[in-house]
């Protein structure tokens, strides 16, 4: 075999298996944690009965699923009502390949990348193909034929739109501190300069960090899912396999976002102060494993902030995007070129 | 009502979200409410008034129950005699219809003997309505209740 093959055809595709492979069983799980937690913060046990405290839960869940009745309503367009939950699952899994999970290693001789494509505008194309997971949302409302999803999907077009102004705004300044767009170089930009640009870019972080809760359409900022007024917003016709369908990109949308913040503001898979030698026996943890726990911690907090605030009143929550965030985010832009410009 | 006036860094470093973030996180490591139903029960009060039952040997068969009852749930009948071992009067039949019972303890009240009482009992659901009908030797040795387990 060619050593072309193995670098573009084999190691992708093994990185793509472990991380798809992963990511099914991680999702199942993330769905439970989200139970549990929000049943301990309430005083409640949560899912007890299918295995030790639960655990098979998902397992049992995957499985009905899979098995049930797959009804497209009448009236509906057929053609859209079944490709806008793949554009949203797709789209999603997509933008997985651009994540960083761990510092690249040789091994047998060949370079074996920490992502599965380090592109060099991997930051934008996870923002673009991001953007699109707001298509097949719309479209499913659209194509339901029925008032609540139509509701939900008009909702998510205005909120995902806004909400991703401020975002990329915060990805921004970020971006210009590391001077790259490449998710690989803004760690390694990270490590060079010594230090999380959490500590640089505050502001930028807590714009990334609430826009990407809206940007991901959890609580509190689901509008378009509202289970409370729109029962369930944009997927409220689909049942099923199509429905978790939804579900997979909504979550896999929080890994990313998450990977992402990881990535931009929280030094991607190295220790905490990469620059202080005091604690280089922290190296003992391998990268991977730092960035899975920071991504936990990730998880975690996404399912802490719904198990807390109530969901925003829609126009409030269009009020902090353009009133609020926008205007701060940009701000916060043009002080980081004003700083950078009389630093250099 | 105008807003409370807040404090620039409140506001800005979003405190109140932190402080509702803290109770919450505290909540999660706080003992659980939930009881596991079929696996454990919370235990009765003593008062409560759970499914009826008739001490045999000491009804005497005076219809009080009978009378007093609102919805006409108790049906019984007595005869004078030394069957049971003693004087007086005792039940020949005994029915109490728990699916009319409404449970307002007056029967347990009116009782002259303390014979009929309340019981701790509480799982009195049955597949057939007639089930729910007690005779005397249910009334007197409990009926047959299906503690699930699982």
């Amino acid at each position: 075999m060619s050593d072309f093959t193995i670098i573009n055809v084999l190691i992708p595709a093994a990185q793509i298996g472990v991380i798809l492979g992963i990511l099914g069983l991680a999702i199942g799980y993330i769905v439970l944690a989200e139970r549990k937690i929000l049943a301990f913060m309430q005083s409640r046990l949560g899912p007890m009965r299918v295995g030790p405290h639960g655990l098979l839960q998902p397992i049992a869940d995957t499985i009905k699923l899979l098995f049930k009745e797959d009804i497209i309503p009448g009236g509906v367009d057929r053609f859209i009502f079944r490709i806008s939950p793949i554009i949203v699952v797709v789209a999603a899994f997509t933008t997985l390949t651009l994540v960083p999970w761990a510092r690249g290693t040789t091994l047998f001789g060949y370079q074996i990348p920490g992502a599965i494509a380090d592109v060099n505008v991997g930051i934008l194309l996870i923002l673009g193909i991001g953007g699109l997971t707001t298509y097949g949302v719309i479209l499913a409302g659209w194509s339901s034929n029925s008032k609540y999803p139509l509701l939900g999907a008009l909702r998510a077009a205005a909120q995902m739109v806004s909400y991703e102004i401020a975002l990329t705004f915060a990805v921004l300044s970020g971006l210009m501190v590391a001077g790259t767009l490449s998710m690989v170089g803004i760690v390694e930009a990270q490590r060079d300069m010594g230090v999380w640009f959490v500590f640089l870019q505050p502001v930028a972080w807590g714009i990334f960090t609430i826009s990407m809760v809206a940007e991901t359409n959890r609580p509190p900022f689901d509008m378009p899912e509202a289970e409370s007024e729109l029962v369930g917003g944009f997927f409220t016709e689909y049942s099923g396999m199509r429905w978790s369908l939804f579900f997979l990109g909504e979550y896999t949308a929080m890994i990313v976002m998450s990977a992402v913040n990881i990535t931009i503001f929280w030094g991607g898979w190295m220790r905490p102060f990469p620059n202080v030698e005091a604690l280089a026996f922290l190296d003992i943890v391998p990268p991977v494993a730092w960035f899975l726990f920071k991504l936990t911690s990730w998880i975690f907090f996404y399912i802490w902030i719904r198990g807390t605030f109530p969901r925003y009143r829609y126009d409030q929550l269009m009020n902090l995007g353009w009133k609020s965030l926008i205007p701060l985010s940009i701000a916060n832009l043009l002080i980081t070129g004003l700083v950078m410009i009389l630093l250099s | 009502m105008p807003a409370p006036k807040k404090g620039l860094l409140t506001r800005f470093l979003l405190l109140e979200l932190l402080k509702g973030m803290w109770l919450t996180l505290r909540y999660t490591f706080r003992p659980k409410v939930t009881v596991q139903y079929p696996l454990e029960r919370e235990a009765v009060h003593p008062n409560y008034r759970g499914i009826l039952r008739v001490d045999e040997s000491l009804c005497i068969a005076c219809y009080l129950c009978e009378k007093i009852c609102p919805d006409n749930c108790i049906h019984l009948d007595g005869e004078r005699g030394y069957g049971k071992g003693k004087g007086g009067k005792y039940a020949t039949y005994f029915y109490i219809d728990h699916a009319r019972c409404l449970f307002c303890g007056l029967c347990e009240e009116v009782c002259p003997v303390d014979s009929i009482y309340h019981s701790n009992e509480f799982e009195a659901a049955v597949y057939n309505r007639a089930d729910s009908i007690h005779d005397l030797k249910i009334l007197h040795s409990g009926h047959n209740i299906v503690h699930y387990e699982r």
